[in-house]
């Protein structure tokens, strides 16, 4: 028995219940991978015997009647910035590729296999992770399976595309400024981006060391949280990983939000979008009866701030490589990093001044409330290739301005679920359930409710059912 | 240095061998063009109506998150 598109709980239940086997579900993505990545272009590498030898495994652990982890059986693929053991970490890049192959998985692709999911393969992302389109000169764009002419978005692009189209019920992506939430909107998902030092960044290829961010991207809630309780814990080997105890979800879900505070954003997030990103957070409000407005004071600079960090830090970690390997870089990454590489070190420590500042007016309207709504993107995904977009008769440019409504939350580690808010029949889009540092079980409660209710559902793609 | 103030054109020649590199001619079109709007975000910044944020306390050390 097989369990084609089914969540990654359900699947774990059934391996555990000896009504499928692991050999059956492995074999079943990796075939599904193998018929339809070729319209998608979401695996960059398949790691079929490995995944095949950890599915027996599971399989012998079954008929010894020993006890299943809550994962077993689980296939899952990771964005190629994870550390594969014999592989080399390639980033999104042609340069990585002559790497040497990493000499262990990373700390949470482990995590995951130590819960009984199976890695199945590395997935396609945009260059060292400084993208939102998904879109890759050097392996081409991973394509959203819901209109495969559209963007998945990025930077994490295969991670998303490789669940909406049902070759895996489980991903890993990375979250600098936006890199989980926009591909979770554009493809339809749910995608969890947890606080900054919350989960191991050990054995990855940075981006923005004080900015990056791991997370899941699941089509249920209850997976996002079996996967994120399976991936806590501290971790000597990534200084911003913070040491805490334990702080389980996937318990907590059937909660709600019930007694929860919760106000949609106002000024900077209620501007800058087409008019589908806001209807989608007021579906999303209405559902749950949230009418009040808050406001995060100076976001427009706080993404300003969050820009300049980014293009700082990213270009100082590729300085070396520009000055003798420039040609070897993605045309839409090489020039921006250039020019971070030379920013003055007194606009930084302004921009990080202003983090701090903006950071402790985020904490006082968390004392007000506790979950915050807004946009996830300001607008459905866009064609493939398309550089610029019109709003209120100005040309704006895309690629920058895709996470103009992610940046100012992940610039101070906020947690965010992205739900899938898209009325019926049309284009996916998400919204953000923002929460206060550390309460990542507070927006998936509401994630989890507004799932419940049937408002955010996360289908694999029509075209791959 | 103030973001508003600043030839862009002259900075990006003078500032890439100060870093460790050299800006081939083709891509010293995009690279000025990229530092125009990294230069745009330092000004917005820097024009602050509330510019309470300059009394905090510099970037310094800290052995963890900085949440």
């Amino acid at each position: 028995m097989t369990r084609r598109n089914d969540f990654a709980f359900r699947i774990a239940e059934a391996v555990a219940r000896g009504e499928a086997k692991a050999a059956y579900v492995v074999e079943d993505s990796l075939a599904r991978i193998a018929a339809r990545d070729v319209d998608v272009g979401a695996f960059t590498e398949v790691l079929a015997e490995r995944a095949r030898r950890k599915a027996a495994a599971i399989d012998a652990d079954r008929a010894a009647r020993r006890v299943l982890r809550p994962l077993a059986g689980v296939p899952f693929a990771v964005k190629n910035l994870f550390d594969i053991e014999g592989w080399p970490t390639r980033a999104g890049s042609k340069i990585n590729r002559e790497r040497a192959p990493a000499r262990r998985d990373g700390a949470l692709v482990r995590k995951l296999e130590e819960a009984g999911a199976v890695l199945v393969g590395a997935l396609n992302m945009g260059e060292y992770a400084y993208d939102f389109t998904g879109e890759n000169a050097h392996d081409g764009p991973s394509r959203n399976p819901h209109d495969p002419t559209r963007m998945s978005g990025g930077s994490s692009g295969g991670s998303a595309a490789a669940v909406a189209a049902g070759f895996v019920p489980l991903s890993l992506a990375s979250d600098t400024n936006g890199s989980i939430r926009v591909p979770s909107s554009f493809c339809g998902l749910f995608g969890l981006k947890p606080t900054y030092g919350r989960l191991s960044r050990a054995g990855t290829y940075p981006f923005v060391d004080s900015l990056d961010h791991l997370g899941p991207i699941a089509r249920s809630v209850k997976d996002l949280a079996l996967s994120y309780d399976a991936m806590q814990g501290a971790d000597a080997d990534d200084a911003a990983c913070r040491p805490s105890s334990l702080a389980l979800t996937a318990g907590e879900l059937t909660r709600g939000a019930d007694g929860l505070r919760i106000a949609v954003a106002d000024d900077y997030f209620a501007h800058g979008g087409f008019p589908e990103a806001f209807a989608a957070v007021e579906r999303v409000a209405r559902a749950l009866g949230a009418a009040r407005r808050i406001t995060l004071p100076e976001a427009a600079r706080a993404r300003a701030a969050a820009y300049l960090i980014t293009a700082s830090e990213g270009g100082a970690l590729h300085r070396r490589q520009l000055a003798i390997r420039a040609a070897d870089y993605d045309p839409d990454t090489r020039c921006r990093l250039m020019a971070g590489a030379m920013i003055p070190a007194s606009w930084i420590n302004d921009a990080q001044r202003f983090r701090r500042w903006f950071h402790d007016r985020a904490l006082e309207a968390f004392r007000e409330v506790d979950i915050i709504i807004a946009p996830a993107t300001p607008f459905a995904a866009p064609k493939i290739g398309q550089k610029s977009f019109v709003l209120d008769g100005v040309e704006i440019p895309m690629r920058a301005n895709i996470g103009i409504f992610t940046q100012p939350i992940s610039f101070i580690g906020l947690p965010v679920v992205a739900v899938p808010a898209a009325a019926s029949g049309e284009a996916p889009i998400g919204v953000q359930i923002i929460a206060a540092p550390w309460r990542e079980d507070l927006a998936l409660r509401v994630a989890f409710e507004l799932e419940r209710e049937g408002v955010s559902q996360a289908p694999v793609a029509a075209a791959f059912l | 240095m103030n973001p508003d103030d600043i030839d862009i054109d002259a900075y990006v020649a003078t500032a890439a061998p100060t870093v460790g590199f050299t800006i081939d001619p083709q891509y010293r079109e995009e690279v000025t063009r990229q530092f125009t709007l990294i230069a745009r975000a330092a000004a917005l910044l820097h024009a602050a109506d509330d510019a309470t944020w300059r009394e905090e306390p510099a970037p310094v050390f800290t052995p963890g998150p900085h949440v």
